[in-house]
């Protein structure tokens, strides 16, 4: 009997490799509807629908921005970084699973003529079977606050709904402009945002997210001092003695995750940690918390409440 | 002429490896079925017809389903052998594939990728494939002394993976941002298997599986010691050679494919070893069927407990395959 | 079945460690060959040597004739079988298992057992007297029979010559007794050559027609029984002083050695 076994599993095998290699599926069929050219924020040029009419959207900031410039999406991720508003308007439409581990079977299943990711490794995989099914997929990277405004306007092209999407657009750079007017003519507020723990932790640089809004509102980036500034990563580990010297005036924690009571928590143990207990931030009690889900991710259209919180923070004064 | 009568063993022996086949057939099918969508036998079957004619939850049946069971299969099939073995050739229960690098090499350069080029993602699989078989011929070379000692190759193991290991830390801490993209493919999972993916594994799993297979006479020499393998006329540092080269092949080709998915290799091999004992003609047919089938039964399990999330394979395995490994230990079950 | 089995002038070595710097021995006809000597004089490296498991930094071991190295371990391992001093086997195996690798050398790599060679594993395991333990696990026998598992092993392999690295040592009295009547035994009925090291000076006088005596990697003495084993030589040997004398012992007279005391190095 071995021998059979011997013999036999590696001829099964072999069997199925031929299949594999020469066997073939019948093509998809593809729609008749009018096309365009999309060009993603990775440079893919994909051909999708010139108005999509079913759109599944993979995370937070897509939905937020797809909406905004007056689209719907018939498949949502199972997120809640979110506006209230936005939440309630989507709450009956299907989970497709999480951003990082999105369902594929269910994507496919609700026939979508879009999907909406990000450019990140887990929805990058995604692509070759979507192709496969038919189904165009775009991954869009949201860097900073320009790139909130202009993928407004390219949805808006999608979604038909141009005026909505300039609606929003000015909804966003006026808030932009009254937090900016806010502070002109302030002194320069310096400071550092991190992410992690006292005990180890990142320094956002200009080009996080964070960062980018820092130099928006004309803020000194005391990270920026660094001879790392010029590197291309987002975060750095910068040395505890660097920032020492460096004495910002203010000093903004991120925590990876929504959860509140791990924010305070770190709020609170930096405050009260020997090594930063001499800074001048701590001493003046500067040392607040962002949440999560407006600065540690793109926020999309709620960018203007994330200006008004970083302004109130850095110049309390400005208030008034 | 038999005058001491029938080896009691023989028959139970080819009922269990008959019973894995099924359990393997039926874990397969079970795979297919099971899902987000609901699909019914009627439309698995249409699937292989391949009529013009497809039903509406063929992509999903086709393009998802069966390529992600399929690629599970062979990577339990892979893992397994490649743990039996290294573990027969180093003499060592506590080998698996990670020991000589594979995991090491895999893991580093797959990371690379997805941190600093993510939109080359379709690259993983082969860079890993190449990182695995690098991170191996760095091992070879560093213990290689007029051939192979297990004992210097298994120290020059620990020391790459150590070093590897560095590497990985410190595209996680320069990179912390982008750590998470990385996470679902360190933890070993199947999602968004493709085809692609098939016939990525299937070639070295076709060589794989008949190396192991012939060898298998082999390693049940190499389990009486250098010096009595060499007195039966074994070629010892050849073959250790060649099985070696072979381990690494299949494990190299299924970490490429499924990520660093453990537990596996060191497992499945003493798993079978339990129910059907030490001779590898046995025992390397019955860990290649019993790997493949514990790998498809946990993506399943794995898709479906909390559906549509999915938990990574490898999670599920270590916290349902230790406890289920200790309970057999300590039965002492044997056949 | 005739063999020749010879060593000319062996330099021995681990690395850089020179063994035993020239040995030359033949053995051409059946019969029993113990080789005894201190620690460490190189007697497992002689049989290593001989058997061909490890190479010499000079000279040539002649087997029929030819050079050994230029066999295949396979060719070798149908001319000799070695017992490894301590072997060991997975627990699992069962004594028809172990005995059923001796014939590795006549199968082909991707062959079934043949009905010849199931034949050639019966009779070696009726031989040794371990037919009711056939498909008993190794890892459930005693130590006596274990060894005998690994001499039908040995058997099976149908060698000619047979060569045993300290085959009675983990042994007790009423095991080491059976073992070396069982060699004798096969000797007498299969016209083998047995090559055995060995500790126990009275098993060597008792069951071997030639002794070997080796010291610092030396031969030191090569002959029969009464030739080798004087209390001079053993003095010189071991540094122990022997008493050594006939007894008789049912009408026939039997050699035995008895170690009195230890003497100054010399």
């Amino acid at each position: 009997m071995p021998k059979m076994v011997r013999w036999g599993l590696p001829i099964l095998l072999l069997m199925l490799l031929g299949g594999v290699y020469w066997g073939t599926a019948p093509a998809v069929k593809t729609t008749e509807a009018a096309k365009r050219e999309f060009t993603d924020s990775t440079g893919r040029r994909v051909q999708i629908p010139a108005r999509p009419q079913r759109v599944i959207a993979l995370n937070a900031s897509n939905l937020d921005l797809y909406y905004a410039a007056g689209g719907q999406v018939i498949g949502r991720p199972t997120t809640v970084a979110l506006s209230a508003e936005l939440l309630e308007k989507i709450k009956s439409i299907p989970q497709v699973g999480e951003t990082s581990s999105p369902n594929l079977e269910k994507i496919v299943s609700l026939k979508p003529d879009l999907v909406l990711g990000v450019d990140a490794p887990f929805h990058h995989a995604l692509v070759p079977v979507l192709e496969k099914a038919g189904i165009p997929i775009l991954l869009q990277a949201l860097p900073n606050y320009q790139s909130i405004l202009q993928t407004i306007r390219q949805y808006g092209e999608l979604t038909g709904n141009v005026d909505q999407a300039s609606r929003s657009v000015a909804e966003i750079e006026a808030a932009v402009s009254r937090g900016k007017a806010k502070i002109a003519g302030k002194k320069t507020a310096r400071a550092l945002v991190i992410w992690g723990s006292p005990e180890s932790f990142n320094m956002a640089m200009p080009q996080s997210f964070a960062g980018n809004l820092l130099t928006l509102l004309g803020a000194e980036n005391v990270a920026q001092l660094s001879v790392a500034a010029t590197g291309p990563m987002p975060y750095m580990p910068l040395s505890l003695e660097f920032i020492a010297k460096a004495d910002p005036d203010v000093i903004l924690l991120i925590t990876h995750g929504a959860d509140e009571r791990v924010s305070e928590k770190f709020r609170k143990d930096l405050a009260d940690h020997p090594a930063w207990q001499g800074m001048r931030a701590v001493k003046n009690s500067r040392v607040h918390k962002l949440p999560y889900q407006l600065f540690a991710v793109n926020p999309g259209t709620q960018v203007g409440v994330a200006v008004e919180l970083l302004v109130g923070l850095l110049y309390p004064e400005a208030k008034r | 002429m038999k005058t001491l009568g029938i080896d009691p063993r023989v028959d139970l022996r080819n009922w269990i490896l008959l019973g894995g086949a099924g359990l393997l057939l039926i874990a397969v099918l079970l795979g297919v079925s099971t899902g987000a969508v609901r699909v019914d036998i009627g439309e698995i079957i249409d699937t292989f017809r391949w009529s013009a004619d497809v039903g509406e939850n063929y992509q999903i049946i086709y393009n998802i389903r069966i390529p992600r069971v399929l690629v599970g299969a062979l990577v339990g099939m892979n893992l397994a052998l490649a743990g039996v073995i290294l573990q027969g050739v180093l003499r060592n229960p506590l080998a698996d594939p990670g020991i000589i690098g594979v995991t090491a090499g895999a893991g580093l350069a797959a990371m690379a990728v997805l941190i600093l080029w993510p939109e080359q993602t379709f690259l993983v699989p082969s860079v890993a494939f190449v990182g695995a078989l690098a991170a191996t011929g760095l091992v070879f070379l560093l213990s290689w002394q007029d051939g192979i000692n297990p004992l210097r190759l298994i120290l020059a193991g620990v020391a790459v993976a150590a070093f590897f290991g560095g590497g990985m830390s410190a595209l996680m801490v320069f990179h912390s941002d982008k750590v998470q993209g990385t996470v679902n493919w360190m933890a070993g999972g199947f999602q968004g298997r493709s085809w692609e993916h098939v016939r990525m594994i299937l070639p070295y799993t076709v060589v794989g599986v008949s190396g192991a297979m012939f060898c298998s006479r082999y390693l049940n020499l190499l389990n009486l010691g250098d010096e009595a393998a060499k007195g039966l006329g074994v070629p010892v540092e050849r073959v250790r050679f060649a099985l070696i080269v072979l381990a690494a092949l299949l494990a190299a080709s299924a970490v490429s494919v499924a990520g660093l998915l453990g537990f596996v290799g060191l497992i499945v091999p003493h798993l079978t070893r339990l129910i059907i004992g030490s001779d590898s003609e046995y025992l390397t047919p019955c860990a290649a069927v019993f790997g493949a089938t514990l790998v498809v039964l946990a993506d399943t399990a794995a898709r479906l407990i909390f559906r549509p999330v999915e938990i990574p394979v490898g999670v599920l395995m270590a916290f349902l395959g230790a406890p289920f490994f200790l309970y057999l230990l300590r039965k002492g079950v044997r056949k | 079945m005739s063999m020749s089995l010879a060593a000319h002038q062996l330099t021995l070595a681990y690395g850089e460690k020179v063994v035993a710097p020239d040995m030359s021995i033949t053995f051409d006809k059946p019969e029993i060959v113990g080789i005894i000597g201190p620690n460490g004089s190189g007697k497992s490296t002689l049989l290593k040597a001989l058997s061909h498991l490890i190479r010499p930094v000079a000279g040539r071991v002649l087997l029929q004739g030819e050079n050994i190295a230029g066999f295949s371990r396979r060719k070798v391992a149908k001319w000799l079988s070695i017992l490894p001093q301590a072997a060991t086997a997975p627990g699992d195996y069962a004594v028809y298992d172990l005995v059923a690798c001796g014939r590795a050398p006549h199968r082909g790599v991707f062959a079934a057992l043949s009905p010849e060679d199931c034949r050639v594993i019966e009779e070696a395991i009726a031989l040794v007297g371990l037919e009711q333990l056939s498909y008993r696990r190794m890892g459930t026998l005693s130590g006596g029979e274990k060894q005998r598992a690994w001499l039908a092993m040995a058997l099976a392999q149908q060698s000619s010559i047979l060569m045993l690295d300290e085959p009675t040592t983990y042994l007790d009295v009423h095991h080491q007794l059976e073992m070396m009547q069982l060699i004798q035994r096969l000797h007498t009925e299969l016209q083998l050559t047995v090559i055995m090291v060995l500790h126990d000076l009275n098993q060597a006088i008792r069951f071997c027609h030639r002794i070997i005596a080796v010291k610092n990697g030396r031969i030191f003495a090569d002959g029969d029984v009464e030739t080798v084993m004087t209390v001079e030589q053993m003095r010189q040997l071991y540094g122990v002083e022997m008493i050594i004398t006939q007894i008789l012992h049912e009408g026939k007279k039997q050699l035995v050695c008895l170690p009195h005391d230890v003497c100054l190095p010399h």
